[in-house]
Order: structure tokens, then sequence, then C-alpha cells
């Protein structure tokens, strides 16, 4: 179990890494940032001197030594339409993000366990096929484009929501649903799979033969061993979620991290967008962390060996 | 015990017909722009700004669909705008499957530290989002067709490497590749003429459905403002235009989604159709 | 009166050609304390008999026609909620590959109290309790240790343990054993078949023991049924049915026994195999494989002919009788 857990911690400075070599080239390829930084009518000896201050006469190599240096102390420059260290701005919008996001995936969860599980009890039947029906179809449906409809109906014809911002829990229902639906789907098909594969298994009919009642059977005996693909399916879509946050929150003007980035790359303001992506990376890192411990936590095959 | 089959034979056939005629017509449609097109894309008319569809009280036939707030007809903006989705979400994914074919290809066959530089790489770009990177990449170097098709196809080559990986360890085991091994083959020749006609059904499959999710994307790039600058018709533009003028003018918004979404609905379901008729089990599994 | 009472059982399932029986007009009755071995090949139906006999037969299988009365109820009739209080409590069932009969992701000790708690009437401290002393009763050594273990920790001979102290924990009147030892190495065998023996003298229960393998008959059963593509071909007490078989069928399954203590292997001797459900010959189902078969035994299924009070044969011409 230990020993588990630390390879899987092995990988997460890997992982930064590659993010810090990703985030690097990038701040290349935005062009000179003495030219972002200075205005036209900066003399020859500002540049110079700013260009020194950069490290922008060193070697490239040095160049993302010192990068990384400064990535590690969390000191990822000044941020231009802020005017301060661009890292406590962009955790001061992380709140707004975690907030949507926990609930589209609890949502999603909840809904895609529910639904596959019913689906898959009631294979090749009427409801089997209006979930996966839906679910398929769900597959195809562009998400900006449900949050757009969703304003239309909700906040627009029958005025029961608001179109965007924040304020109360009010706010967050038509984000959250247009978030979770990036899930949704594929939670649904996966859950089926899962179950239709279990509930053949010899322990399934040893539980029925002890007595066991249908819902005994499927939420205590199916679901607690169906449930080891889904999560292992929630881990590879965490970043598929925060993406899906990025435009979830564009459309809906939320304050998170996503509509920070956006707009901060409007804005030429590098270093917001480069603390933006490692925070985003570290929540994934750590979400799929989470997701191991609880793959261990519920099935001892993991956990014991 | 009698093996089972249940729903009808022909499923996958309705599927793949119904699918390839919604794709077919998206293509004709991309590639007779000009001719189906009504008006010019961007002719602006300020004085037919906003105008309803020809069902609405106030449309017109000569805006089948309306106008949009510069005037412009909305008809011939989608029609023009299927070429850019399309084009970008055909070449993004034709790219990704040669990067994503050729690495997958290269550590199911060689196996050794190449398999795993190449694999963890894989696994660690899958847990980041593609979306993402994308979005990092274009605000970079800048939205064009050419950027857009480069970074969506970079972007998705591990889907197809690991699909690529898995299946040339399976097809490495046969024993005609011992035979060519055996005749004196050069790694190239036996993985160009040996395993890779073995992977082409589901190499086809996979990119199918690549498609679409490159079409999704592209329109998502697009909608954020990261894709081509605004004037372009593009789907996603046409949406994100249309957000800002919900209240006055939801069809915008909404012709735009029913395009995007009925040309990847067609793809997806000629993707689903063409795996279960190469897979019949695949239905099972979904 | 009987335990058990089956009377033409006819399971079904369907198939591209429509419904083919797995089991066939089934009859069989099961004493008090009686220990009834179920013996055929692979695809014999002796499983989807036990199956039956629990209603729990897979979907889209399904009991097509007969009656099963245990302790005089009919078993078919009763609404499933009724049923659910028979399984588990008055009659139970193990099965042949231990580890996969055992939830994987529930300790020992949790599966093996959970029929008490299921069935009602004792705390969640009883059950425990009891769940301890039955693991120690079926020869676990340190029970109170391996309650809390779980089954991918525990050699395959102790899972099987688990197995049975969860199947009688709440001492039924009924155990249907389908292949229990058939998983496990020989001297593992021997060890689960003596503990069944000696458990159910203790709690005078019956066992209905399935079985493909003669030794493990030899070893526990008083009487015996041979099963032969889905219908019993020959019934009669142990020693009858090795001295004296009249069906043909068991005829070659006894020559085909090794001597004991020797690898067994899966009946050699009888050329072919089973007929597949669906393409059964008109005749008697045996008849091409049968050393003995001739033109009558293809005009219609054999009828049963009584040879003793209890032995009898699903042959036109039993062994016995013709010499």
């Amino acid at each position: 179990m230990i020993r588990h857990i630390l390879s899987r911690l092995l990988t997460v400075p890997i992982t930064l890494l590659l993010v810090a070599l990703v985030a690097f080239v990038i701040l290349r390829l935005t062009g000179d940032p003495v030219e972002i930084y200075l205005d036209i009518n900066a003399t020859e000896e500002q540049r110079q001197l700013l260009t020194a201050k950069l490290h922008l006469d060193e070697p490239v190599l040095v160049q993302f030594g010192l990068f990384l240096g400064e990535v590690l102390r969390g000191d990822f420059g000044e941020s231009l339409q802020f005017g301060g260290p661009a890292m406590p701005v962009v955790l001061e919008r992380l709140g707004a993000t975690l907030q949507l996001v926990a609930a589209a995936l609890t949502l999603a969860v909840v809904l895609g366990v529910i639904g596959g599980i019913v689906a898959a009890l009631r294979k090749d039947r009427f409801a089997d096929f209006a979930i996966s029906g839906l679910a398929v179809a769900g597959q195809s449906m562009p998400s900006f484009w449900l949050g757009i409809l969703l304003i239309q109906l909700f906040a627009l014809h029958l005025k029961w929501l608001p179109t965007s911002g924040t304020g109360g829990l009010e706010h967050l229902v038509l984000p959250t649903v247009t978030l979770a639906t990036f899930l949704l789907p594929n939670f649904i098909l996966i859950t089926r799979t899962a179950v239709l594969e279990t509930i053949n298994e010899l322990y399934v009919t040893t539980a029925r033969a002890k007595g066991a009642g249908e819902a005994v059977v499927v939420l205590r005996h199916v679901l607690p061993n169906a449930i080891n693909p889904v999560l292992s399916f929630l881990g590879l879509q965490t970043g598929r979620l925060m993406g899906g946050s990025i435009i979830t929150e564009a459309i809906f003007a939320w304050p998170g991290v996503g509509s920070l980035m956006v707009k901060s790359i409007f804005q030429r303001d590098v270093p917001i967008v480069i603390a933006a992506i490692f925070v985003v990376a570290v929540a994934i890192v750590i979400a799929n962390l989470i997701v191991d411990l609880l793959q261990s936590a519920v099935d001892p095959r993991i956990r014991l060996d | 015990m009698a093996t089972r089959r249940s729903g009808p034979r022909f499923g996958h056939r309705i599927k793949i017909g119904l699918g390839a005629a919604i794709v077919l017509g998206a293509v004709l449609m991309a590639i007779l722009a000009p001719l189906l097109a009504p008006h010019d894309p961007y002719r602006q008319d300020l004085l037919a700004r906003l105008q309803p569809p020809v069902w609405a009280e106030q449309g017109a036939w000569k805006h089948p669909l309306g106008t949009d707030n510069y005037g412009r007809d909305l008809l011939s903006r989608l029609i023009y705008g299927s070429r850019l989705s399309i084009m970008v979400g055909v070449s993004a994914a034709l790219l990704s499957a040669v990067l994503g074919s050729v690495l997958g290809m290269l550590a199911g066959y060689k196996g050794g530290w190449l398999q795993q530089v190449i694999m963890r790489f894989a696994d660690a770009h899958l847990a980041f989002p593609e979306i993402l990177l994308a979005i990092l990449i274009v605000a970079a170097v800048g939205g064009s067709a050419l950027n857009l098709i480069l970074v969506l196809g970079v972007s998705g080559w591990m889907v197809y490497a690991r699909v690529m990986y898995n299946l040339t360890r399976a097809v490495r085991e046969r024993p005609f590749i011992e035979a060519a091994v055996s005749h004196g083959a050069s790694d190239a020749y036996i993985l160009a003429r040996h395993v890779f006609p073995q992977l082409v059904p589901v190499l086809t499959v996979v990119c199918t459905l690549q498609v679409a999710q490159m079409i999704l994307q592209e329109t998502a790039l697009s909608f954020l403002g990261l894709g081509l600058p605004p004037p372009t018709a593009t789907w996603g533009n046409m949406l994100a235009e249309g957000r800002d003028r919900l209240w006055v003018a939801p069809w915008i918004a909404n012709f735009a989604g029913l395009a995007i979404i009925l040309v990847v609905w067609g793809i997806n379901m000629l993707g689903n159709g063409l795996r279960e008729h190469l897979d019949p089990k695949a239905k099972e599994r979904r | 009166m009987a335990l058990l009472e089956v009377e033409g059982l006819r399971t079904v399932f369907p198939s591209q050609e429509g419904e083919v029986s797995a089991v066939e007009g089934a009859s069989f009755s099961l004493s008090e304390g009686e220990v009834l071995g179920l013996v055929g090949e692979s695809g014999s139906g002796k499983s989807v008999t036990a199956f039956s006999l629990m209603r729990l037969v897979q979907a889209p299988g399904r009991i097509a026609a007969g009656s099963v009365r245990f302790e005089g109820r009919d078993l078919l009739s009763l609404d499933e909620r009724e049923m659910r209080k028979l399984r588990g409590r008055r009659m139970s069932m193990i099965f042949q590959e231990p580890l996969s009969s055992l939830n994987p992701v529930w300790t020992v000790g949790q599966q093996v109290m959970e029929p008490m708690l299921l069935h009602g009437g004792v705390t969640r401290r009883e059950a425990r309790e009891r769940a301890l002393a039955m693991l120690a009763r079926v020869g676990i050594a340190d029970a109170a240790r391996r309650f809390n273990d779980y089954p991918h920790q525990l050699s395959g001979g102790l899972r099987q343990r688990v197995m049975i102290a969860l199947a009688l924990v709440c001492e039924p009147k009924l155990l249907i054993a389908d292949e229990p030892t058939s998983a496990l190495d020989v001297t593992i065998q021997a060890q689960i078949l003596e503990l069944l023996r000696d458990l159910q003298r203790e709690l005078g229960m019956a066992i209905l023991m399935i079985t493909h393998d003669l030794g493990v008959v030899a070893e526990i059963a008083d009487r015996v049924n041979v099963m032969y593509a889905g219908r019993i071909v020959e019934s009669a007490p142990v020693e009858t049915l090795f001295r004296a078989p009249a069906h043909p069928y068991s005829a070659g399954l006894l020559q085909s026994v090794p001597d004991m203590g020797e690898e067994r292997e899966r009946l050699p001797t009888i050329r072919g195999i089973v007929p597949r459900p669906g393409e059964m010959p008109p005749g008697c189902a045996f008849a091409p494989r049968c050393p003995y078969a001739d033109a009558a035994c293809t005009v219609a299924p054999p009828p049963v002919h009584t040879l003793t009070d209890d032995h009898a044969a699903a042959c036109v011409r039993p062994l016995g009788a013709h010499g």
C-alpha cells in the first residue's frame, strides 16, 4: 500500500516537469518579453538592463533551469493586468473553480452511476435504450451549446435562474449542469458496462443463494466491484473536467481560474497564464492521487498487495 | 448453453448508412459552398440586422435563416462555416493518426525503453487537458487554420498511440511476423507491410470518431475566441457571437449549435456503426 | 416424506433455433439427511438442475415445466420474497470455484455473517460470534485472525471452507454442492469431502452432490443419479451402480474412472461428446455413442425400466437385463 502510494507520488514531479517544459516553450513562443514589458520608446540601455534581469542573455538550458527555480518558489512573475505577483491572483480564483468542478463532478457521478446501473439492470429493454441512447447522443452534444440552450430556457424564457455571474446557489445551477454533461454520458456508459460485467460473476449468484434481495445484491455486491473501472475512468477524466471548466466559465462568466486564463491570454498577461497552467496541472495531479487512494480503499486486492 | 444474440442483426448498417449520409451531405456542403450559399457570407447589410428566420413573423425568404448583428446572411455563413470545421477536423484527425500510429506501432513493436518513454509520455499527456494545451499554443502562436490543425493534431496523438500500441503487441506475436523476420525483412518494412495492414480497420474507426472530437475542439476554441479571428465564418465564432445576443436573436447561436451537433452526431454514428461492423461484441461494451 | 421431490423438471434456454432444454424431465427425490450424487459430463445439465432447484437460473433461461417440492412446499409457485427466505436459510449452495464465488471486496467474516443478517433474528454481535464458531467448525484454525482477511489472501482449500461456512451458517436442511472439489488439489479434495461428510452428519442435512467424478460419489454419496443430455438416465444406490450399472452410459463412466489416487482424467473411454441442446437425436440421446445401440434406440426416447425397488434406468435394453 505504502509502496503503491510512493510509486504514484513519484509520477508527480515528472508530470510537473513536463508541464514546466511546455510552459517554458510557450513562454519563449509568445515573443520577446522585452517587447511586451517595455514600450516602444524604451532606450537601448533599458532594453539591455531588462534582458539581463530576465536572464535572456543566458543559454536556453540555463534559462530553463532558472525558470524551474522560480516555479519551485511559486514565483511566476508580475501580472501585467493586476500589477502584482501572478500566483496570488490565480489562487484567489481557485475557490470558484473548485466549487464549480466539485458540484459538476458530484452531479455527474451520482446521475452517471444511477443511470448506468438502471441501464444495465434493464439491458435491452426500454429503459436501457432510452438511457444509453441519450448517453450516446450526449457524447455528440457540444457542451458550450448546451450551456447556451440552458441559458435560453431557464434564464431568458422561464426566468428561473440567472444567466451568468456568481451569487447564491442559483448561479451555480446552470454552470454545474453544463460542466456535468462533459462527463455524464461516458459515466453512464462505463458504469453500465462495469455493472454488466460484474452482474454475472459467481459471487453475485452466491449472494442470491444466501437469500439476498435485488437491492442488496446490486448495492452491496455488484456496485463495490463495478465501481473500480468507473474510478479509473474518473482519474483519466479529471483533465477533461478541468478543460471543460474553462469553457463553462467562459459561457457563464464564472469568475474562476479558467475565465481568468482566457482573459489573460487576450491581455498577453503571460505570468498569469503560466501560473494558471500550473495550478490546473497540480489540481489534476492531486485529483488523480485521490482517485488512486479511493480505488485502493474500495478494492482490497489493490490495497493489500 | 446456446449463444444469445439480441437486437437486430442489421443495426450497424442503419448507423453506417445514416452516419455516412450526414457526413457526405456535410462534405458536399463544404465543397459546394460557393454554389449553395445564397449570399456572400461576409457582406454586411446594416439595414437588415438581426432578421429572424423565414418562419418567424418578420422573416423573409431573402435570408432563410435570418441575419446576424451585421446583417450577414446566416445560412451562407453556416454553409461556409462547414468548410473550416470539416477541413480542420479531418486534417487534425489525420495528422494525429499519423503521429500516434507511428509512435504506438514503434512502442508496441520495439518494446524496451522506447516503449517505456513513449507510453509514459502518452499517459502523462492523457491526464492533461488537451483543450488547455490547445488554448495555450493557439494563444502563443495565434489562430490560423494551419495552426489549429497543427495544435489539435499534435494534442490528439496519444489516443491513437494507445490503441495502436496494444494492437501491435498482439499482432507481433503472430507467426507471419516471425516468418518475415526470418526472411531478413527490415523493421520498417515489417511495420509498413505486415503490421500496419492488420491495424487499418481499427485505425479507421478511431480516426472517424476522432474527427468528431476534433470538430468539437475546434468549435470550442473558436467559441473561446482562440480560433480564426472573428470576421471569419466558423460555427464556433457564430456561437460566440450568438451567445452575446441570446435575448434578441437566439437563432444565431442555435443554428450554429444545431449544425455542430448534427455533423458530430453523424460522424459518431458512422464510427460506432463501423466498430460494430468490425466487432459485433462491441455493441455490448459500447 | 421426502425432503425434496423433483417431478418432470424442464429448464429451457432460448437459442437461434428456438427454445432448447438444458434439463428435460428430470425427476428424483432426496430424503432428510441423505447424500445424493448427481453425476454427468459437463453439458449434461447437472448444474442447471442445481440452479433450477434454487430458482437461480440466469435469464434468459427459465424453468418451463415440472414441480419442485421442498419440505412439502412447491418452490416453483412461491413468490420471490418467500423463495428468498428459504435460500441460505433452509437450502444453500456452494460452487466449484471458491475464489470467484466469494466477493473479492468483502472480508471473510462479513460474508459468513451475511446470511444470518439477511434472514434476521440475530444481532450483529451474535452473528459475529456464530460466524467465528462456524469458521472454526469448518476447520479454519485461526478463525479470529482470518475473519478480517479477504478471499484473495486465502489458499484455495481455505476459500472453499469459507464458502462451506457461509452456506451452512444458518444450518440449512439441504446443501446443493456444485462440483465443490473439482478446482482443488487432490489432497485438499479429500479434506473437503471429509469435512462435508462430517458436517452432514452433525447437522443432519441432506446434500445434493453434483460432480463429474465418480470417485467423489463413491466417497460421500448414499445414492446416485446419472445424468446425460438433460435427462436422468439411471438412479441407484452407490454400491449397486458401481457393481452392476444398468445404463450403458453409466457403465462407460465407470470404466473411465482411474484407480483412486491417480490423476483423474475426464472420462476418456466414451467416444464422442454430449450432443448440444437443440441437436438432440430423436431417440435415446446416448445412442450415437452407445456401443449397444440399434435401430430401436433411435425411434423414441427410451422408457424408464424399474429394475429393483431402488434401481431404475432409462434404456431400451438395460445391461443387467440382457446379460
